[in-house]
């Protein structure tokens, strides 16, 4: 299992949560309708986060070579996805709505599932993970 | 390593994400910084006590108690800069085996990067039981049938009006609680909380990446001579270049002394150009310079100086690009080093007209942060020259100018950050308004820091106000387009209520002497 192939399932497997979560919220703020714009997100956020894959790749290059346990490493690689993914999200609320980005609900809440998406992936791929540090 | 036990460790990450929370919870980085630091300090010393008696470590300590109390009494935001990265750079020198400030930094930030596996080794260990297994499987049979229901219910809840009804009371009394919980405890403030629990243990836990200090060891103070009979291919990046240049004079045997020879005829050539340009400089700036009105002081300094620097920079690279080999224990090497002594001292001359110019517009045009950035790079550059003469003559290696200069960097931003620059500048230019013109659309871009100077000065500044407006130009600081002839004192006074208004949110934790000063100031003279 290489870097690039375990990169890719994680960033898979989190766009894909993180598409549930939206689906979920969405579907209690908005009913159906609200459902189907967060499914037709998930399937856009593929192309959007396509980039993410660069620092995913590092992430899981440094993941294999830090001194510490393989949970430790895990831990380590879910707080800096979570970091990851927030730093973008935030950045990206910033420079469309401006200062006063936090206020916006919609931001809220993508930030509260792409942080939650990037925290639930790691132990929904260990053993995957286990698999790339054996590898 | 200290033998600290696994559950002291969290019990301590616990109590400096309290104290963290308690003191500097929306509050200035001021009193409630230092007592925070000191509870930090106090642990380093007790996990890391071998490491203070090292000569680097207290250095450093006597720097960041410098900072600490620079950050008390001016409160600036270069004293916060310059207090959190001697704290950073403290840290790394105690818990790493390392010379050079860099490379401190370096251990700092793998600690930062790597506390949450530090951390989580710390949990686990402490608290190591089975039961997550278990737990984790039992959870399995849970979510698919947990997801299926959440699916239907939300289907059923905006098909059904009634049953939406019944739902839409117990969300809301869901809500209601929440609502409850988090007037309580603010969600910020939970995030601001485990902040807390991130730096302790970023600061107190030093991380298992042992790469700073394994490059360092690698690095000596002293240069080593490499024998070697034949010039070979190293493989590095100015052998290739030094080849695709020069050819066949980078190669074989007398590789060494064509090397030389280079060297000394561009040295030759650098001197007698930058001897004119000196020649033209002394003359001029030294001993011939008065000012007229005519003089474009703006292009002179700005263009002028800006290029003179970075050819300076540019010096000290070519001199570590000659010196970084076999060059340095060559025998024939005398006019060589005696060239390069020359480049050194002409270089030093630049720099002087440099200052020259800088201080010809600072009295002129009074001071500005600039204007004095560029007093501080020219100290650093002159260091950067005496350390290349040293490296020079003492065989020293290019680390060894690197260590020395990034401490010079330390030492500097520490001196720095014990002047209260917005207040030095804003008291020069008033005191210096007779010789200096007094420029007050920039006195009221610096801080609040500024605002008992412009209080006292009020009648001065009203007065280049009236001047200005003559001259047709307006002192407008938040609508451009407004001309008002009483701007100033406008400006000041509303400053003066924004600023006590704030200064009422903080409570004594934020506490420094300059707010203090201030406000008291301030309200006396309302």
């Amino acid at each position: 299992m290489s870097a690039l192939t375990t990169t890719l399932v994680l960033w898979f497997r989190t766009l894909l949560i993180n598409g549930l979560v939206n689906c979920f919220i969405f579907l209690f703020a908005e009913g159906i309708q609200g459902f189907m714009i967060a499914f037709v997100s998930t399937v856009g956020s593929l192309f959007v986060t396509a980039p993410l894959l660069v620092p995913m790749f590092f992430l899981l290059k440094w993941f294999k070579k830090l001194p510490y346990h393989f949970t430790d490493r895990a831990v380590w690689l879910a707080f800096m996805l979570v970091a990851m993914a927030a730093s973008c999200i935030l950045f990206a609320s910033f420079v469309l709505d401006g200062p006063n980005f936090l206020t916006d609900e919609v931001v809220l809440i993508f930030l509260f599932s792409a942080m939650v998406a990037a925290a639930l992936v790691v132990p929904v791929c260990i053993n995957r993970l286990r698999q790339y540090d054996n590898f | 390593m200290p033998t600290t036990s696994k559950k002291t460790w969290v019990l301590l990450f616990v109590l400096g994400a309290v104290l963290f929370n308690i003191l500097l919870w929306q509050e200035k980085i001021a009193l409630n910084a230092i007592l925070f630091d000191a509870f930090l300090l106090g642990m380093l010393i007790y996990l890391y006590a071998g490491a203070f008696k090292k000569t680097q470590v207290l250095l450093m300590l006597l720097l960041h108690l410098t900072t600490a109390a620079a950050l008390l009494w001016h409160n600036t935001t270069l004293s916060k800069i310059a207090f959190l990265t001697s704290f950073g750079l403290l840290v790394g020198f105690i818990q790493y085996k390392v010379r050079s400030a860099l490379f401190a930094a370096g251990g700092f930030i793998s600690n930062i990067i790597l506390a949450a596996a530090g951390i989580s080794e710390n949990v686990r260990t402490s608290t190591h039981t089975n039961t997550p297994n278990k737990r984790r499987g039992r959870i399995g049979f849970v979510v698919l049938p947990l997801f299926i229901i959440v699916v239907f219910f939300a289907i059923y809840r905006s098909s059904n009006a009634v049953f939406a009804t019944y739902t839409n009371t117990v969300f809301d009394r869901i809500a209601h609680f929440f609502e409850n919980f988090f007037s309580y405890f603010s969600f910020g403030r939970i995030l601001f909380t485990l902040l807390g629990f991130y730096c302790t243990a970023a600061i107190l836990l030093k991380s298992r990446s042992r790469a700073t200090e394994s490059r360092e060891a690698g690095y000596s103070d002293s240069l080593l001579r490499n024998r070697h009979k034949y010039y070979r291919s190293t493989g590095s990046f100015l052998y290739t270049l030094s080849v695709a240049i020069t050819g066949k004079l980078a190669k074989g045997m007398l590789a060494l002394k064509n090397e030389n020879t280079i060297a000394i005829i561009s040295l030759l050539l650098l001197n007698i150009l930058l001897l004119a340009v000196n020649g033209i400089d002394v003359y001029y700036l030294w001993f011939n310079f008065s000012y007229s009105p005519n003089t474009d002081l703006y292009t002179m300094i700005h263009e002028g100086a800006d290029m003179l620097i970075v050819s300076v920079v540019l010096a000290i690279v070519v001199l570590l690009l000659f010196f970084r080999g076999n060059l340095n224990f060559y025998k024939n090497n005398t006019w060589l080093k005696r060239l390069a002594w020359l480049w050194i001292v002409q270089n030093i001359v630049l720099v002087v007209s440099v200052f020259l110019r800088d201080y010809y517009y600072i009295r002129e045009l009074g001071l500005a942060y600039k204007r004095i950035g560029v007093l501080f790079f020219l100290a650093l550059v002159l260091v950067g020259l005496i350390t290349a003469a040293v490296k020079i003559t003492q065989r020293k290696s290019a680390y060894y100018l690197f260590r020395v200069n990034t401490w010079a960097v330390v030492l500097l931003l520490v001196a720095a950050s014990c002047i209260n620059w917005d207040v030095f500048i804003t008291r020069y230019n008033i005191q210096n308004h007779q010789t200096a013109r007094l420029n007050i659309p920039y006195l009221v871009t610096l801080s609040d820091d500024i605002l008992p100077e412009m209080k006292q000065h009020l009648g001065l500044l009203k007065q280049r106000e009236d001047t200005l407006n003559k001259q047709g130009y307006y002192v407008h600081m938040e609508d451009a387009r407004k001309k008002c002839s009483q701007c100033i004192e406008e400006t000041i006074n509303t400053r003066i209520q924004q600023y006590l208004q704030t200064q009422k949110k903080y409570s004594w934790l934020s506490w420094n002497r300059k707010d203090a000063a201030a406000v008291n100031y301030l309200t006396q003279n309302q």
